[in-house]
């Protein structure tokens, strides 16, 4: 849906391009992550999709037609945009703020609010309790959900994020991201996700572009980038629990083995990833555990052997 | 560490001011030209020489200034201080509320009260003159990091030390921006001070209003304006100046 | 809440310096006629000892309230109330005082306040003041206690409890002019903010728009600002006197050298700074995030001003006016000096004739319409806040 041909940004006073010739297909109802140090022009590639940017050359694409063909203002409705700083509007209420761009593009009132509350119930908040709430009376964690409540708003297919979930603290930033993957497999969104932190692209992307100094340096699925980085800067980027990060790619419940015995020592609900399945295999000191079903049934088992045999399989 | 005082910022009020005051004592130069922007005027100087009516005016405002800036900084280091802060708020609130007043307003009512001619004069500006200093002073004291006045006590600085070697260098530029608006209100309230008898420039644009001689106001205006603008000049330098010495200081 | 120990400093501090005034400072002037330089007269000497004690007595209460540091509810409105009624008392044994001096001292005679009753009053604000603080919490009695004083001096004018003084002579005698001059003051201030605020608000929006302009249009303002007051008069008027032979259609007008055109052109000439610094720092502190997101969602750039930056720079736009509204009516004392426009009128009128009743009687009604206007404006100021907003307010001067 999104693709970029050769794009390069160049700001007049920078002696380095901001993009330097990037060219990459974002593929559909996918969370492509853009990950990369501070500068290395995220925020920059992204802005270029909503054309907030100009690119200097080269095309950007959306759906085939060039973005610069499409009139501006359309293309930005069409396009839902959350952003770190959040930026609600602080002289509008919570409702009127997720219904901008639906009331941007004209549609009826009672069609609006009635979109409003099944937003704000998708996010996680009572819409009887923030509908009316300006925004200086919410916690950050709200905020941001009021964030991506209203760039969902008028149900566009391609999403921009860029650190939508920056300025939270951890506890409540793992509550945003489980509820944002939980909301992106009900809709299947095209979203470009910008972040700097590997664990939240690990955690909630399909694919990752790693950038570096405007370049785009790997542009692979997970667990190719964390089995296979392309360079040094890629590895050093990933960090040093790379095989720990492998692990917590992959659920129990694709290396689960059938067993005839139910009688374990401890167990992991099937859903885990195998990181948590080595986490209690080494606290109960037991070579194996049983795997449970979410009704809590034993199902299997998983033991140190399947995580060696998980690290000898190869990626593809 | 030796700082040489930077010079330029103070070169273009220097400059005007010395044309200024040369120009002073050729009353011939000013009768020329407002003679021939006014060719049917008889009169075209007011009777009094000018270096004495600049010299009037500059003592009313020196005065008033001086007297202005030691009351308004002392009473705003007064309520910084452990002992004053009780004072605080309402010291606060009086300024603030004080600067809703207009300047020449409060001086009219400070007029019936204090008498006519100079020392009353002198006194009704005074009153209005503290408030911004006295704000400033309070704004510029409270933005020193409380970090640095806490690691200033920490090294030992008593109490006076902390006052005169960390907050009162750090608040400099915002007192010195305070003093400015206080000389400038000054300089500009004390013209009306002419009707109160205190004499200075006030006198020929008030006397040419009076009279119906149009240069002779212009000669008082002219003269007016442009010693506001070069005092204004003088202080605007002095805050960039110390701007960029409290800007060291932070960085430090 | 802390137990504090020692006594309220304040409240202290302003009893005794209000007892101070009381006996140190005269108390009333007696003139024989209104330009006689007159006699002051101290409390004792002005007032029967009945009445030095009752002046006395909320002063006092005023101390005794504040011998213990209590800064509760009941401690904060009881000095509140006590300082309010020593204003009150001392103002109105000030009319008492007239009263009781006029008869025996010859048909031109006149009785002015003395220093001692305004230092009083000063202080007695400060206790006010300082009781305001500490009923942050509860706005009605706060409110009730700053305008008891303001009130109660209202219902002594009404009643003629003050009409002996000598500032309430002046009035009676120009009674019609006074409200004339009124209203004329502020007439000519209203129009130099109409004009001030659709010039103010352009330029703070081209500075804002324009980034390169915007040197250029503070270094202008904060030149009219510099000016004195008197000089710009004296500036306009050979300009305005010359505009006016040019083109007698103009002067057919009233444009000329004297007269409201060069006042309401100096007073928009210092309007304009606040005004325009307003605009320009209430649309800088739109938060960039807000503006990126109002791009990022396909608002234009006209939806953008007019929806997100105008309203939220409003509330700081609007406070700027309210300041330059406030100063205007100030300054139009200056209009004395162009044939006697307003209230400065009367000032003008006084110290010519060294009358302090009458320079009072017109500088004290531009404080107080000034007060007024104020007053007014933060009201409307507080209904132009967006409600989202109303939480930054307390934070604008
Ligand atoms: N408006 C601008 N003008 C000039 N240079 C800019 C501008 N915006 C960004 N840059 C520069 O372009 C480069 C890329 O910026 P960009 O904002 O895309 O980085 P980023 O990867 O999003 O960084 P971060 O993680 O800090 O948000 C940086 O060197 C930045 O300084
Ligand atoms: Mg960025």
């Amino acid at each position: 849906m999104i693709s970029f041909e050769h794009v390069t940004k160049r700001y007049e006073v920078a002696e380095r391009p901001a993009v330097d010739d990037l060219t990459i297909d974002v593929p559909d109802a996918m969370v492509t992550i853009l990950i990369g140090p501070s500068g290395s022009g995220k925020s920059t590639t992204m802005r270029m999709v909503n054309r907030l940017i100009e690119p200097t050359s080269g095309v950007v694409r959306l759906g085939g037609a060039d973005v610069r063909d499409l009139d501006v203002e359309d293309l930005r409705r069409g396009i839902g945009y959350a952003i770190q700083g959040v930026g609600l509007f602080p002289h509008w209420t919570v409702h009127e703020n997720v219904g901008v761009v639906p009331w941007l593009l004209k549609w009826p009132q009672p069609k609006i609010d009635a979109r409003v509350r099944d937003l704000l119930d998708l996010v996680g908040l009572e819409p009887d309790v923030y509908d009316g709430k300006y925004p200086d009376e919410l916690s950050g964690g709200e905020a941001q959900r009021v964030g991506v409540a209203r760039a969902l708003a008028a149900d566009p297919p391609v999403l921009l994020m860029d650190e939508p979930f920056g300025a939270v603290d951890p506890l409540t930033r793992d509550r945003l991201q489980a509820e944002f993957t939980k909301i992106q497999q009900a809709l299947r969104k095209t979203v470009v996700f910008v972040t700097h932190d590997i664990d939240e692209a690990l955690k909630l992307g399909d694919r990752i572009a790693i950038m570096r100094e405007g370049r785009l340096v790997q542009f692979d699925k997970p667990e190719c980038v964390i089995a296979y980085p392309a360079d040094d800067f890629v590895s050093d980027f990933v960090g040093s629990e790379r095989a720990l990060k492998r692990l917590s790619l992959a659920r129990v419940a694709g290396v689960a083995s059938e067993t005839a015995t139910n009688d374990w020592a401890a167990s992991v609900p099937r859903s885990a990833t195998l990181r948590e399945a080595l986490a209690r295999i080494l606290e109960t000191g037991e070579r194996e555990i049983g795997v449970s079903d979410e009704s809590g049934n034993i199902i299997g088992s998983v033991g140190l052997e399947d995580v060696f045999a998980h690290f000898e399989r190869p990626v593809e | 560490m030796t700082r040489t005082w930077p010079w330029r910022p103070f070169l273009a009020p220097t400059i005007a001011a010395i044309v200024y005051g040369a120009s002073l004592f050729v009353p011939g130069l000013w009768e020329a030209v407002l003679g021939a922007l006014f060719p049917d005027e008889v009169r075209v100087l007011y009777h009094a020489p000018m270096p004495l009516l600049v010299w009037q005016t500059l003592l009313i405002v020196a005065a008033s200034s001086a007297l202005s800036i030691g009351i308004g900084m002392g009473l705003g280091v007064f309520v910084t201080r452990p002992f004053g802060a009780d004072f605080f708020d309402v010291v606060t609130d009086l300024s603030n509320l004080g600067q809703t007043f207009p300047p020449i307003a409060v001086f009219t009512l400070a007029v019936p009260l204090l008498g006519f001619g100079f020392r009353p004069t002198v006194f009704a500006l005074t009153i209005y003159g503290v408030l911004p200093v006295l704000h400033n002073t309070i704004a510029g004291i409270g933005s020193v990091p409380p970090a640095i006045v806490e690691s200033a006590r920490g090294m030992g600085f008593t109490p006076g030390q902390t006052l005169r070697k960390v907050e009162l260098p750090l608040a400099s530029a915002v007192i010195i921006a305070g003093i400015r608006v206080s000389v400038v209100i000054n300089v500009s309230t004390s013209t009306i001070g002419a009707i109160a008898g205190a004499g200075g420039l006030g006198a020929p644009i008030i006397s040419g209003l009076a009279n119906s001689d149009p240069a002779v106001t212009l000669q008082g205006a002219l003269l007016t304006t442009a010693l506001a603008l070069i005092l204004d000049g003088y202080l605007g330098a002095v805050q960039h100046v110390a701007e960029g010495r409290s800007a060291q200081l932070d960085a430090a | 809440m802390a137990r504090r120990s020692g006594v309220h400093k304040v409240g202290v501090a302003a009893g005794a310096f209000g007892l101070l005034a009381a006996c140190a400072l005269p108390f009333v002037v007696l003139r024989s006629s209104r330009i006689d330089s007159g006699v002051d007269l101290w409390v004792w000497q002005a007032l029967p000892p009945w009445a030095v004690v009752v002046l006395a007595v909320p002063w006092l209460v005023v101390i005794a309230l504040s011998l213990r540091d209590r800064r509760d509810r009941v401690f904060a409105a009881a000095r509140g109330l006590a300082a309010s009624a020593a204003i009150v008392v001392a103002l109105g044994l000030a009319g008492f005082a007239a009263s009781h001096l006029l008869p025996g001292a010859g048909t031109f005679a006149r009785v002015s306040v003395g220093g001692s009753v305004w230092v009083m009053a000063f202080f007695g604000y400060v206790v006010v003041l300082s009781a305001r603080r500490e009923l942050e919490g509860a706005p009605v009695l706060a409110w009730s206690i700053s305008l008891a004083a303001p009130v109660l001096i209202i219902v002594m004018l009404v009643t003629g409890w003050l009409d002996d003084l000598g500032v309430m002579v002046e009035y009676e005698n120009q009674k019609e002019r006074f409200w004339e001059q009124a209203a004329v003051t502020l007439l000519v201030a209203a129009s130099a903010i109409v004009i001030a605020a659709f010039i103010g608000v352009g330029l703070g929006l081209l500075a804002y728009l324009r980034r390169r302009t915007d040197r250029a249009i503070f270094t202008a303002v904060n030149i009219f600002q510099t000016v004195p007051g008197l000089a710009m008069i004296g500036l306009l008027i050979g300009p305005l006197a010359a505009l006016a032979n040019a083109v007698p259609e103009l002067r057919a007008l009233g444009i000329g050298g004297l007269g409201w055109a060069p006042l309401i052109i100096a007073l928009t000439l210092y309007a304009l700074l606040p005004i325009v610094r307003n605009s320009f720092e209430g649309l800088r502190s739109v938060s960039p995030a807000a503006k990126d997101a109002g791009r990022g969602m396909g608002m234009s750039r006209a939806q953008l001003m007019r929806r997100i930056e105008l309203p939220i720079a409003r509330p700081v736009i609007f406070s700027g006016i309210r300041t330059s509204s406030v100063q205007a009516v100030g300054n139009s004392i200056l209009g004395a000096f162009l044939g006697g426009i307003g209230l400065g009128f009367f000032v003008l009128q006084g110290m010519s004739a060294q009358s302090t009743d009458l320079i009072l009687l017109g500088s004290i009604s531009i404080v107080i319409m000034a007060l007024v206007v104020d007053g007014v404006m933060r009201l409307v100021e507080h209904v132009l806040t967006p409600k989202g907003l109303r939480s930054k307010e307390a934070n604008r001067p």
